[in-house]
């Protein structure tokens, strides 16, 4: 049996799926945003780990290979029944019961992942979640070049960073903001910051990464599984719309996705650092700069790859289901 | 610092260049446009993939160099290309095709009483099949349709399209409510109407739904397989690289017929059995069913010279041989040596044809 943690409605985990339907191999998927699985028991000595899913009993440990696409066990499927005496004495003395329950389950939580990801897999959920500045440091120690990074915290600090590098973006040192109520959606896209632009900006701030503007020619979006590269070229600097960041879609002239043969000297340098990482699979962002450089930008290790694939016709879900 | 010297124009790789008789084609694959060229620019737009820009201008007359720098301007201006330095960057892409469902889509006919839905559906659904055509000949009202609804949720389909003959406006009115909230349900055409008029639904997940009535009697098989420019299908990557493999009409698909006969098209002759007798599976598997997938365009005569091959919607059921499976689409009046298209109806040529599938005209 394949085990497959993602999130539901994940349309590449989807194609994944029916591939595996299609070459008849048995899956499991656990969709982390969903309470459909349920800790059941974990028997040592048999080596078992037993999950409920959807109504049904398994044994996750009899999977003999892994996909860790997102997301992955949590808290949520470890349920801590309380007792109505607890909740009176201790858990009203700041929660320490509660706590205590947690770190219980997070430990044992990190245990079955950390056993599970042991067998044949892709991806894992104990590096998914990478450090952007690390992996810049990293990058440009193996030589790959990468912007000027600065983090800042205050207007004149900035300033002299301006007057001295010329524009520069800002963009989170982690995640993107994505976040939605009943009014709005909110995110935050990658954005140009100049002289013209920061008297809005108060004094003082937390700190915040900038890093030089890159003239682009194009950018890249590299996908990395098990050793192999498989890239795509986005035409996005001939939009206004798109020029800054890409996933700002211009639906009626879509920017021109194309596949991409990244040069050899790149690659080689490009596979060490997901070595380093500890990485089998990734995208990683890239872009071209006007002089034909290649600036590395950031790895995404639970990017969805569907983006890649459909528009380089590469059959990337297809790739996954064979090697699974 | 490097310096760009932009020797190279690459024409984007999602846009595909296919040759004709007297024009030839590019598919912009990405935005959905076709444009035409005379056929002589064909070799021109296959040099630019791998030779420079001062190389091509070299082996040219300085008419043509003109031409050839009138050319790229057009093709900057609409956006299907860019200078470059080092095209080798830019493989093209890969033009195979595939798909994890057994069967992409099917049709059935259906006439009351003659065999079970449930278990089509629910053969269809082991195959993966996605998509269903379902054409009724019998009258219909809205169990009916909430019936087919529910044993298409069943079976996890991606989507249908029901073509129904044309009871009365309540028929109209009920069908629109139920496809508010049945997203599976794609389009519903009622053929026999008074009238020809598209609804448009939109609904709550963002897809919208059509209703579609027709004065048009679509009850005969035998009016299936016109080839018409404004029915061409100006595709995406998954569509030209089907028909560039496959047959774009015929592959994967499984068709019952009013009979209930498995046939690759209900339009067809051959036959292989009757689905309650017969199980859907064996059929899709049996090689010479499968024949027919694996014929496309360019193995059939006339058409594989025609610049309209990968977008045409071809036709095996009526050729102009019938003796020859890898003969022209009998309604096709198009004539690639001319560019012109005539009404293949009154083409001498095709009286044999014609009487043989007995068309009345």
């Amino acid at each position: 049996m394949k085990l497959i943690f993602s999130i539901q409605g994940d349309y590449t985990t989807t194609i994944v799926c029916k591939w595996l339907r299609f070459y008849n191999k048995a899956f499991l998927r656990i969709n982390g945003d969903k309470n459909e699985a349920q800790f059941n028991e974990l028997n040592a000595p048999n080596n078992q780990i037993y999950f409920t899913v959807n109504g049904e009993k398994h044994d996750l440990n009899k999977s003999d290979a892994i996909w860790y696409r997102k997301s992955g066990l949590g808290l949520r499927h470890f349920k801590a029944n309380y007792m109505v005496n607890d909740k009176d004495i201790l858990l009203e003395e700041g929660y320490e019961l509660r706590n205590i329950v947690k770190a219980e389950n997070k430990t044992l939580l990190n245990f079955i992942h950390n056993k599970l990801e042991q067998k044949r897999s892709i991806g894992k959920k104990y590096n998914a979640d990478l450090n952007k500045l690390e992996v810049l440091d990293k990058a440009s120690k193996i030589g790959l070049s990468v912007p000027k990074t600065f983090i800042v915290t205050n207007k004149s600090q900035l300033q002299k960073i301006i007057n001295k590098e010329g524009e520069l973006i800002t963009k989170s040192i982690k995640d993107n903001l994505y976040h939605f109520n009943e009014k709005h959606g909110y995110y935050t896209y990658t954005e140009k910051v100049s002289l013209d632009n920061i008297n809005e900006f108060p004094e003082n701030f937390s700190p915040t990464l900038f890093q030089n503007l890159v003239e682009k020619r194009y950018e890249l979006r590299v996908f990395y599984l098990e050793g192999k590269f498989y890239s795509m070229c986005v035409f996005s600097q001939n939009d206004k719309q798109t020029e800054l960041d890409f996933r700002k879609y211009n639906n009626a002239k879509p920017n021109r996705n194309l596949s991409f043969k990244l040069p050899e000297t790149v690659e080689l340098k490009l596979k060490k650092l997901y070595e380093e990482l500890d990485l089998d699979t990734g995208s990683a962002d890239i872009m071209v700069d006007k002089n034909g450089n290649y600036i590395f930008l950031e790895i995404n290790p639970v990017g969805q790859f569907t983006m890649v694939s459909t528009p380089c016709n590469y059959y990337l879900e297809r790739e996954v289901a064979k090697i699974l | 610092m490097m310096k760009m010297k932009n020797n190279y124009f690459l024409l984007y790789t999602d846009c595909v260049i296919v040759s004709g008789i007297k024009e030839c084609l590019i598919h912009d694959l990405t935005r959905k446009d076709i444009y035409k060229f005379p056929q002589g620019y064909y070799h021109i737009l296959q040099k630019l993939k791998k030779q420079k820009i001062s190389e091509i201008e070299s082996i040219l007359s300085s008419d043509d160099v003109s031409n050839f720098k009138l050319l790229l301007n057009f093709l900057v201006e609409n956006e299907l290309g860019e200078y470059v330095d080092d095209i080798s960057l830019f493989p093209e892409m890969s033009t195979e095709w595939d798909s994890p469902h057994q069967i992409t889509n099917a049709i059935i006919d259906y006439n009351e009483s003659s065999y079970d839905l449930n278990d089509i559906f629910c053969q269809l659904a082991q195959l993966n099949c996605q998509h269903i055509e379902f054409r009724s000949y019998s009258k219909t009202d809205c169990n009916f349709v909430s019936d087919i609804i529910s044993v298409a949720n069943k079976y996890y389909l991606n989507s249908i399209e029901l073509i129904l003959r044309y009871e009365d406006e309540n028929l109209i009115d009920e069908m629109l409510s139920i496809m508010e909230s049945n997203y599976i349900v794609e389009r519903i055409t009622f053929y026999n109407a008074p009238n020809n008029k598209v609804r448009k639904i939109k609904r709550h997940n963002e897809s919208i739904g059509y209703i579609v009535s027709t004065e048009q009697d679509v009850v005969s098989n035998k009016s299936c397989g016109i080839i018409n420019f404004k029915n061409f299908n100006v595709s995406g990557i998954k569509e030209y690289t089907e028909a560039k493999n496959y047959n774009s009409c015929l592959n994967r698909k499984v068709s019952i017929d009013i009979d209930g006969k498995i046939k690759n098209c209900p339009s067809m002759l051959k036959d292989y059995g009757h689905i309650n007798s017969v199980a859907l599976t064996e059929v899709v598997n049996n090689n010479e069913f499968q024949k027919l997938w694996f014929i496309n365009k360019d193995k059939i005569s006339v058409c594989k010279s025609c610049e309209y091959r990968y977008i045409c919607t071809d036709c095996r059921a009526f050729v102009e041989n019938p003796k020859d499976l890898y003969s022209k689409p009998l309604k096709c009046g198009y004539n690639p040596e001319t560019n012109e298209w005539e009404k293949w109806s009154t083409n001498p040529l095709k009286e044999r044809a014609k009487k043989y599938y007995e068309l009345v005209l």
